[in-house]
Order: C-alpha cells, then structure tokens, then sequence
C-alpha cells in the first residue's frame, strides 16, 4: 500500500504548469521583442543602407576609377579592368563588409535590360563587366530616377528624393532592399547606375539568431527557476505531505498498540499546525479507543454475568420433565420464558413427603437482576417455610414477616402456594394476590377459579392470609400462570386476556399438562404476532389422577 | 401516560391518564416523589386509568406507605377492571377505595 502515485502526480502537476508557463511566457516574450526590433531596426537598416549607397556611389564617382579610362562606356566597350577597377573594387567589398549589405553593383541602365559594369558578387575583376541583365521588377524606374537624380557631395538628399531612389526588391529569391544612386563620369553627368542591395532576409536572420538567443537565455534562466522551484515544493510541501501520509498511514496499526504517531514535521509553517493537529486528534482517539474498549469490556462483563445469573435461575426451577416418572398418581409439567434475560416470574413443585405436592406459582414486581434478586430469595423462603410449617397460610405468612424485615426496595411477590394431598386430591392452597387459577374437573372444562384473595407477600408486616380447599376429581386438572399470560399485549395494545386463555386451555383440555402448555404457548405466539414483549410468560398445569384403584 | 398533578396546599391529586405498567411507572413514581413532601391528603383519581400492572401497583402502594405516616391517602374513581385488580392483590384492605 506505498503510495507515491500522489506525490508523483503532485510534482508532475507542478512541472507541467511551470513548463507551460515557461515556454508561454518565452514565446510571447521573443515575439514581443522580436516585432519591436524589427520595427525599430528597419528604418534604421534604411538610413544605413542609404549611407552604404551614398559612400559607395560617391567613390565611384569619384576620379579614381575615370581617371586613366575617362568614362565608363570605355569599360563597357574594351571589357578590360585595369587598377582602378580592380581598386574600385576591393573599395566597394569594403563597404559590403562594413555595411553588412548583400551586394554592390554599377550598372548602365538601358530600355529593357542593364549592362554591368562592376559587381561585389564577382569572383575575380572584371567577371561581370560587360555583361547583360534583365531589370528585377521595377528596377527599371529607379534607375531612371537615380540616373536623374543629382549627386551630392554631402548625404543631404531630401526624404522625399530619398523615397524615390529605394525600393524593395526580391533578387534571387532573397528580399532585399536597395537604394539607387548615380555615378558620375569625369565631366560629371550620370553614366551609370549604382545600387547597395542590403538582405531583408539576412536581417530577419539575424533578428531570429538574436530571438533564439534571448529565448534559450530566458528558457535557461525560467528552468533553473523552475528546477529551483522544484526542489523547494519537494522540501516544503512534498515532503511534510509525504511524511504526514505515512503517518496517516501507519495510525492504524499504532492506535492498536496504543502508541501516538510522530510525524516529525517542523517546517514551521502551516504544515507543522497541521501535524500537530493530526498528532493531537491521534493522541484523542487513543483515549476514545481506551475507553471505548473499558466500556464495551464491562459490557461484555456484565453481559456474561446477566447470563450466568440467567442460567442459575433457570438451573433453580425444577426443569426436568417427566419430574417425578416413578409416580403415576399425578403429572405435572412448568415452563418460564423470560421477556428479558432474568425475570421475575418463578414456579416451583416439590414433594413434602410421599402424600403431599407443594406447588408455586409467584410474580416478583418489577424486572431485571433486582427482580431476578428477589425472586431467588422469595423462593428458597416459600419452599423452606412450606416444608416447614406444610401449610400454605403459615408459610405464607412467615416469608412475609421474613421479607418484610428488610425490603428496602419495596418489592413485593403475588404467590399462589399449594399443598395436594395425593391420596383425597384436596389442594390446600393459599392466593396472595396472585392470579385466579383455572380448574378442570374431570367431568368439566376449563374455568377460572374464583379463589379467595389475600394481600401480596413483602407488603405489609404482621398480614394474615386464607387458606380454602379446593378437591380435585380424578382425572382434574389445575392451571397456573402469571400475568405474562393474561397481559400478553399485541400489536393493536390488546391484551390476550383469561378468556382468550380459557378458550386455548378448552382446546387442548383433554391432552397431558406438557401439550396444554404447548397450545397456550401457541395461541399466545399467534395473537402477539411481531408485537416485542415485556412481560415473562410462566406457566404450570398439574393432573391428577390419585391411586389407581386395584 | 400523561399524569395531571393538582396541588392545593397540603392536598395533591394525581391523576393518572392511559396506561399504568412497567413503562410508563416511573413517570408516575417521579410526580409522587416531586410532590408528596408535606402533603397530608393524598387523592389517586384513577377515573382515565385504562390498565394497571404490579409496577403501577408498587406505585400506589409505595405512596400508601409514605402517606400512613403524613397523613391520608384515598383513590378515586376505580373502574371495575382495576377493581378486580386491587381485589385480586387483596389490596382493597389496604387501600382507602371511594
């Protein structure tokens, strides 16, 4: 996962603009001084050429070169050169040298072609004397002009003669400029023509050669720079970015272990404020982590311990069905589904001795571990004092007095207690404000039973509680539960109530407890549907069948 | 649950509206706790109480303790499915029904 494609992509970036800019900002930079040189150095390159023109027709003019011949229609004629000539010459390369001009040549005009008299291109003295020429494009009308024109002994020529002894010309392919001037024979009238030809192209060269130059000097100078800049990005920003990167990076595996990440950036600058920014938002999350990792460790502590409390209360109701298989004088069966992971409700069944079952049926208020807490203690009370005293009423009234010694909650617990004499069938039972159980005598249905009701057990200190007798025919059933059942709620907030429950017990009144549990189990299932459910649902049903007659 | 408390004096009415169970309890225990200190007579007006569970019931019986020693405590109003309640629980010893 090393990742160097972004800083790449970043200098990359960063090159790339500055190179454009660079060579942006050289082109438009030489055209600038290129168009601005050339437009300035023009009429400067005239004025020279001018004066190139004026020298150079002036010494022509001058009595060396007609001083052995006379005139120049001689040259023409014998086509011979002497010193004069050939002196004439090297004067007029001189000032092809001086002046950087492209040509010097004297030439006699005529109606549609020239004669050549000298020209600086001539490879030896005399190469061109003589020779014949057609005129290049209006050529012709300057000759005219230059032959008419005055020659003066100083560059005095007004700007407007001047006008009309120059023109611009293309000789040979090459652009050039060419001023006209007159040359003179020894009795002073014009015979021929002089003409200082200056390369427009050679100057545009020249200009470009100068272009190039300043453009390599700048493109070196701005790469440099650049280069320079570079270099910087890549301390100042670059780097730190990189730095911060990896950081970033290995956080992950150091929030682990609980260590902080160093970034090491001291650049002074807004990349240290954002190290340190990072650097404490690391040290913050390894505190959040902590103690991210404190609480869901006491969670899962105390999640284990609520279901290690769970399985203790479950292991405390007596579970294991058949519950007593060496007996066929009764069956009994119990069930307790928690809405939460401890509850509230408990039953309990145990043999006083061979001819007596103690059954329980109790509701502690309120739900969770005190709930859970409570029921423990109610319980191992209910079933001492029961075996104890083997009277509902005076065990009841017992574990009250015990519990309400020290209730600091308040809380309190509805039981139903009951003592089956297994040889009469005669329940000995004792209601403290638990719900009515429903009765089915052997030759009956499900009803509730109407029992007599006596105070809740932890309330009140000192209560008295009624016993009544209820005899069960062979073959009768007796029906316990909590308000779970009764208060079964579903999604509409209706409740599933003790009609609805008699009706699911008359469905499956002839069958044993186990499946009597199970249809009322079902019908509360299908009336609450997807409804949650907040309350436990505990269930008992005991049959009994008293000793078979022989 | 909404709960209209209506002090006058030392005399406090509550009166519990909807349901009374498991959820709804504490707000019912909090406005007796708010309101108790001092209070000689106590009235539950239990007249729009549609459902009542053993945690509504600690309720009551909780404040039937407090008031046995400040004064007196009487309900109000007793429909006859929480009557069949408080007669279930016994608790129609305890309580002063009216």
């Amino acid at each position: 996962m090393e990742n160097t494609s972004n800083k790449k992509s970043l200098a990359f970036k960063t090159m790339t603009l500055l190179f454009i800019i660079v060579i942006v900002v050289s082109l438009i930079a030489s055209a600038v001084i290129g168009v601005s040189t050339y437009s300035e150095m023009s009429d400067t390159l005239r004025d020279y050429t001018y004066e190139a023109a004026f020298t150079g027709s002036k010494i022509a003019s001058s009595k060396q070169i007609t001083a052995q011949r006379g005139s120049i229609a001689e040259y023409i004629e014998t086509g011979k050169t002497d010193l004069d000539y050939e002196n004439l010459l090297d004067n007029l390369r001189l000032i092809v040298e001086n002046y950087d001009l492209q040509c010097c040549d004297i030439f006699v005009p005529h109606g549609k072609h020239i004669t050549y008299v000298i020209s600086t291109d001539d490879k030896t003295p005399g190469e061109s004397l003589g020779k014949e020429a057609a005129y290049y494009g209006e050529e012709k009308d300057y000759a005219v002009k230059a032959l008419n024109a005055p020659l003066k002994t100083e560059l005095d020529y007004k700007q407007s003669t001047r006008e009309n002894l120059y023109t611009d010309n293309v000789k040979n392919g090459v652009n050039i400029m060419t001023y006209y001037m007159p040359v003179l024979d020894k009795d002073g009238k014009p015979a021929a023509v002089f003409s200082a030809s200056y390369s427009v192209d050679f100057f545009v060269r020249t200009i470009w050669e100068d272009i190039f130059g300043l453009m390599g000097i700048s493109l070196a100078v701005m790469l440099v720079s650049v280069i320079i800049f570079y270099f910087s990005i890549r301390k100042h920003v670059i780097k730190p970015v990189t730095k911060l990167t990896k950081s970033v990076r290995s956080m992950e595996e150091s929030v682990k272990h609980g260590q902080t990440v160093a970034t090491n950036i001291h650049t002074d600058d807004e990349f240290e404020e954002l190290a340190t920014a990072f650097e404490d938002m690391n040290r913050d999350l390894i505190g959040y982590i902590d103690e991210n990792t404190k609480i869901t460790a006491e969670k899962e502590r105390i999640d284990t311990e609520l279901n290690l409390a769970t399985n203790i209360q479950a292991g405390m109701l007596p579970d294991k069905f058949p519950a007593f298989p060496d007996r066929d004088d009764f069956d009994i069966y119990a069930s307790m589904k928690p809405a939460k992971e401890v509850g509230g409700d408990f039953y309990d069944f145990f043999l006083i001795d061979e001819n007596r079952l103690g059954v329980v049926m109790a509701d502690v208020s309120g739900k969770g571990v005190p709930a859970a807490l409570f029921m423990m203690y109610s319980k191992i009370l209910l079933k001492s004092y029961t075996l104890m005293k083997q009277s509902p009423k005076a065990a009841l009234e017992e574990v009250n007095r015990q519990i309400c010694e020290s209730n600091p909650e308040d809380m309190f617990v509805t039981v139903w207690l009951g003592v089956l004499d297994l040889r009469t069938g005669v329940f000995t039972a004792a209601n403290a404000g638990h719900e009515k159980p429903a009765v089915k005598q052997a030759d009956g249905r499900f009803e509730l039973y109407k029992d007599k009701h006596g105070m809740m057990v932890g309330y009140m200190d000192g209560i008295t509680f009624r016993e009544y007798e209820l005899k069960l025919t062979k073959g009768a059933k007796l029906f316990l539960y909590t308000d779970g059942v009764a208060e079964a709620t579903n999604a509409n907030d209706e409740l599933f109530g003790t009609d609805r429950m008699i009706d699911a017990l008359r469905t499956a009144e002839d069958k044993k407890p186990k499946d009597i549990l199970a249809a009322v189990n079902a019908a509360v299932d299908e009336f609450v549907g997807d409804a949650p459910q907040f309350d436990d649902l505990t269930m008992l049903c005991i049959e009994y069948q008293g000793k078979k007659e022989d | 649950m909404e709960i209209t408390v209506n002090k006058n004096g030392t005399e406090l009415t509550l009166s519990p509206i909807g349901k009374l169970d498991t959820a709804t309890s504490p707000q019912l225990q909090a406005a007796v706790d708010e309101n108790i200190s001092g209070v000689t007579g106590l009235t539950f007006n239990l007249e729009k109480l549609v459902y009542l569970s053993s945690a509504g019931l600690r309720v009551l019986m909780s404040a039937q303790k407090t008031m046995n020693k400040q004064g007196e405590m009487v309900i109000t109003n007793v429909n006859e499915d929480i009557m069949d309640i408080f007669d279930m629980t016994g608790l129609t010893d305890v309580f002063k029904i009216v």
